[in-house]
């Protein structure tokens, strides 16, 4: 929330760091007064004698590396995990909140050399890129470390941490909550005695067996919140700990002075029962996250859940993750390919389509190399591990795809403001808030401070959204939905108008000939010439020639025309093959065609039309329902292809679409959506800079690959019934985030009032704080949309795959 | 009393490797210097003179309390003004450090007159390594422009008594003694580990210092049922 202070340094006199300003440089006026008495007296020798005993060494480089993070500036050691110097994953323990997650992304902001950090809640890794000349990963190690969060390289050292600090953190919950209640016990003993008369003695007594309970409890029992509100300030910012631990500093330091005094009330068993529900609540709001973020692997929604292993001559069925390289795995007929790896024994055809968009299944034999979410589809074979999980193709394309730069949804940002601030507010609040009560009634001043400061924690506020979003994009991932950011709901929530293409979209994009006058004695060196050609409407045409007549010809000086067909020479004469535009062509058959929505194409001989054939694309059998839904939900349709207009036109009168466009190139429907801030839905591929330019993409087919370069969503399943279940379920998730937002301003709002006007005891204030936080998790978890039949690991087969096409070149355009 | 006293010290204590950090220097080398008279007498005279010139500066800020308390009293009837506007004057003091901002500004200005002379004057008693200039140094001490000095004083005049005030500053003077006579050790051992969070944690006991102050337990009132408290009160 801070800014950062730019090319700071330490204070020259005592080594703290000061603001950036000419050398010397000094932290305070103090520092600069002694610096410069001793300079006068030619006493400067000090400081020359100090930096030799480094007694105050200088923050940064120099700091002795305690904490076995040396280890990590090991180029090799690196290497042997994957990793370059420069670009490294760190397995972290420590997390437990949003708020860790967005301190520990603002590491670029406060440590020179990182220049990015991204935190996976889900899978509690930082991944960092940084300059190695400039900063070391140990460094950064011990730093993160300092914040809180032991980092290791190795997943299984991290998790024996992990394991550790869980059971650090119910030790901590257990002893806090037994000395809680020996503290209650006193203050019990306490209360009866005001009611019935008790010595002075044991008065006394019995306010030390408080102060004995409560004091570990208030500093070890406390500790993880001073380490965050520490950690924030350390950072720059204010962390959300920063009220509670104040809340509870002010709570024991007043009930201290009281003690000491000997009046005014004691309030240690408050203190300490309220860092047990706080603990306790913490607690039990990380475990609810956790929960909630592992919905969101989305690699497990690409992959098969399960694998067969070979283990001592048996094949095993084992869970898919639990594979490792050098693992022997078989991949049956119909099996989805569980890891990236190299067929070692068996055969088989594979469809990558979900990688590449390539439809044609590929024929695999031994020594060929087969990767992660291909299905087999024909044969069996025996694969030797190379590469599992985020390593594979699929995970690193995954995992680009997550990596994007915009993936802080602006909501998001918003929201963090907001929560920086508010605290902000809240520390004003109690301090004015304390002052007017001392002078008010004196005695309740400190309920007042401690339960505004309690109560107003802005967990819930930063929860709200990133909870919601990334809870949503997890369930999508069910849905076969793959989202490159969680930021992209918001645009698709948000979208009023949508933009789709035709062919391959609301058509099945199957080309088939339906019609044709063209002699059968042509057809020979028609297939032969079409083949050379992967535009789909080429390879309807080579397919439909090559059924009927089996003899080839020789083609020479093939010519593709973008958009308008191809010429050659064929056996020695000028041959040909295009749109209707491109050819003239006064046969009957292409009016015909047009007028049935089918594209004709026109096939030319020396210059002399030989026939038409009439190419037909089949309406997809869910596009009605889809639009209907789409229509429901408010949005404009638009149809917007290359295909010739009056096809379109025809297509669009068939679906009932008032506002239709044939003849566009992908630049124009690229100038379209982005005119009017549209969803795109159409084909990875072919549609890309429509794709690109739109508010949101969506990819219906084209392979996640190309898609998902370009697209702000994919479609895996190819079903167009997917489009509409991504924008209901984003227009559900942005009611959520909304509701979200709305209760916990409304908590912050209300409590902070009734807190103020103390209405609320700190106690009260200990157990509203964690519930506000929980409502949010459980709101985000019972609401929103991408609810369903989850369609994990149902992927299509190469039979059912939409057909994708390869060419950049649009359909036929007529202009 | 005894109480609110024991405070004070616990919380110089807690923020005195700021101490150690600003006056370590100059500790040093009154400690170490070859000046005549022993080590043990230079540094006597350099805290006693440190300790005299605390002590009246509280006595000082402890009348300025009072007499800001007795004019809001004549013009608006108001009760513990002093209190209330001291703690809060701590507050922002405490919380200054924590503004990045705020700090950057104030920190690139060049040194003030005020400030240029008192290092003047420190230079020429710490020229003069003798019991006397180290007890001068010790008195210059008092007007160093120092945030954490100026808290105590701050907490000081809150008490509206000049008593009280010097009995304040007292404490903070006996706080701040183990820090400097121990600079060597704080500094190879202490000082590595905590120095970083020093602003920090100063800035904590400030706050902590600050409501103390607002709500009354710093003051001549604090601790009236203390039976060993001397009665120097009058309510």
């Amino acid at each position: 929330m801070l800014p950062p202070r730019v090319s700071e340094g330490p204070c020259a006199h005592c080594g703290q760091m000061a603001p950036a300003g000419p050398e010397p440089r000094f932290c305070c006026s103090g520092c600069e007064t002694v610096y410069h008495a001793l300079s006068a007296c030619g006493l400067d020798g000090y400081y020359a004698m100090r930096r030799e005993l480094a007694a105050t060494p200088e923050p940064g480089a120099t700091r002795p590396r305690s904490r076995d993070h040396a280890g990590l500036d090991d180029a090799d050691r690196l290497a042997e995990h994957g990793f370059s110097p420069g670009h490294v994953v760190l397995r972290l323990t420590g997390l437990h909140c949003a708020a860790c997650v967005w301190l520990l992304e603002r590491l670029p902001k406060v440590l020179p050399g990182v220049e990015r950090a991204r935190v996976d809640f889900g899978k509690a890794t930082l991944e960092l890129r940084y300059d190695p000349q400039r900063v070391a990963l140990s460094r950064i190690a011990d730093f993160v470390f300092d914040l809180g969060y032991p980092a290791r390289l190795v997943a299984a050292e991290a998790e024996a941490d992990a394991r550790k600090r869980t059971r650090a953190q119910l030790w901590r919950i257990g002893v806090t909550g037994a000395l809680a209640g020996n503290t209650m016990m006193a203050a019990f003993a306490l209360y009866a005695g005001e009611l019935s008369g008790m010595e002075a003695g044991f008065e006394r007594l019995f306010t030390l067996l408080g102060l004995v309970f409560a004091l570990p409890v208030v500093t070890w029992g406390a500790m993880p919140f001073y380490r965050g509100a520490l950690a924030g300030l350390r950072m720059r910012t204010f962390h959300m700990d920063l009220p509670i631990a104040l809340g509870i500093i002010a709570g024991f330091s007043g009930s201290l002075v009281n003690a000491a005094r000997g009046n005014g009330h004691v309030y240690f068993d408050t203190v300490a029962i309220l860092v047990f529900l706080l603990l306790l609540g913490r607690h039990l709001q990380t475990w609810g996250q956790r929960r909630a973020q592992t919905r969101g692997e989305l690699m497990a929604t690409l992959l098969p859940a399960h694998a067969y292993r070979l283990e001592d001559g048996a094949w095993v069925r084992v869970r898919a993750d639990k594979l490792a390289p050098g693992d022997r795995v078989r991949v049956a007929a119909d099996a989805q390919v569980p890891a990236d790896g190299e067929i070692v024994a068996g055969a088989g055809h594979v469809d990558v389509a979900i990688l590449t968009g390539e439809s044609v299944p590929e024929a695999v034999a031994v020594g060929a190399t087969v990767f992660a979410g291909a299905t087999n589809v024909g044969g069996a074979f025996e694969l030797l591990v190379r590469k599992v999980g985020a390593d594979t193709r699929l995970g690193t394309i995954v995992a680009r795809a997550c990596d994007d730069d915009t993936r802080v949804a602006p909501i998001v940002r918003l929201a963090d403001r907001i929560a920086g601030w508010f605290v902000l507010a809240v520390l004003v609040l109690a301090a004015l808030g304390g002052v007017l009560w001392s002078t008010l009634d004196g005695a309740r001043a400190f309920d007042v401070v401690v339960s505004l400061l309690v109560v107003s924690c802005p967990c819930a506020l930063g929860l709200a959204t990133p909870m919601a979003l990334s809870v949503a994009r997890g369930r999508a991932g069910h849905q076969g939905l793959i989202l490159r950011s969680a930021a992209a709901i918001e645009p698709l929530a948000r979208a009023r108008r949508i933009v789709l293409d035709k062919t391959g979209t609301l058509t099945e994009g199957r080309l088939r000939i339906v019609a044709s006058s063209v002699p059968a004695s042509a057809l020979p060196w028609i297939a032969a010439m079409a083949r050379r050609s992967r535009h789909p409407i080429a390879r309807a045409v080579a397919g439909w020639a090559d059924t009927e007549g089996r003899a080839s010809a020789s083609v020479e000086d093939f010519v593709e025309q973008a958009g308008l067909g191809m010429s050659a020479m064929v056996d020695g004469t000028p041959v040909r093959i295009g749109s209707a535009q491109w050819i003239a062509a006064d046969d009957p058959a292409v009016a015909r065609a047009l007028a049935a929505a089918q594209t004709p194409v026109v096939i030319e001989r020396a210059g002399v039309v030989v026939g038409v054939v009439a190419v037909a694309d089949r309406i997809r059998d869910e596009t009605p329902e889809v639009l209907a839904r789409l229509r429901r939900l408010g949005l404009s349709i638009a149809l917007r292809s290359g295909d010739h207009p009056n096809v379109v036109a025809a297509v669009a009168a068939r679906l009932g679409l008032d506002d239709a466009r044939g003849g566009c190139s992908p630049e124009d429907k690229a100038a379209l959506v982005s005119q009017t801030a549209s969803i795109m839905v159409g084909d990875g591929i072919n549609d890309a800079p429509a794709l690109r330019a739109a508010a949101a993409g969506i990819a219906v087919s084209g392979g996640a690959e190309a898609a998902l370069a370009v697209a702000d969503a994919y479609a895996t399943t190819g079903d167009l019934r997917s489009v509409a279940v991504l924008l209901e379920g984003a227009r559900a998730t942005g009611r959520v985030v909304m509701r979200n937002l709305g209760f916990s301003l409304i908590y912050n709002v209300v409590f902070a009032s009734l807190a103020l006007g103390g209405a609320i005891t700190p106690l009260l204030a200990a157990i509203l704080m964690p519930i506000s936080s929980l409502t949010v998790i459980g709101s985000s978890l019972v609401g929103g949309g991408f609810r369903g039949p989850a369609h994990a690991n149902s992927l299509p087969s190469g039979a059912d795959a939409p057909q994708s096409f390869q060419l950049a070149a649009a359909p036929p355009c007529s202009k | 009393m005894f109480g609110m006293l024991l405070s004070i010290v616990v919380a110089s204590v807690l923020g005195s490797l700021h101490c150690a950090a600003m006056c370590g220097a100059i500790a040093t080398v009154v400690g170490t210097a070859h000046g005549e008279g022993g080590r043990w007498r230079r540094l006597l005279a350099y805290h006693g003179g440190r300790g005299l010139a605390y002590v009246g500066l509280g006595a000082i800020a402890g009348t300025a309390g009072a007499g800001i308390d007795r004019a809001a009293l004549a013009t608006s009837g108001a009760h513990d003004v002093a209190r209330i506007a001291m703690g809060a004057t701590l507050l922002i003091f405490a919380l200054r450090p924590l503004f990045a901002r705020w700090r950057a500004r104030s920190g690139t200005v060049p040194l003030r007159r005020g400030p240029a002379r008192t290092a003047g004057w420190l230079a020429r008693a710490l020229a003069n390594r003798r019991g006397p200039g180290c007890a001068s140094v010790g008195l210059l001490t008092g007007a160093m422009p120092c945030g954490w000095l100026w808290s105590f004083a701050l907490a000081a005049a809150a008490t509206a008594s000049p008593g009280t005030g010097a009995l304040v500053m007292l404490a903070f003077w006996l706080g701040t003694l183990p820090s400097l006579l121990g600079v060597g050790a704080i500094a190879a051992v202490v000082g590595p580990r905590l120095g970083r969070h020093a602003p920090t944690l100063t800035a904590i006991v400030l706050v902590l210092v600050a409501i103390a102050t607002m709500a009354g337990a710093i003051g001549p009132g604090a601790g009236a049922d203390d039976q060993e408290a001397p009665c120097c009160h009058h309510e």
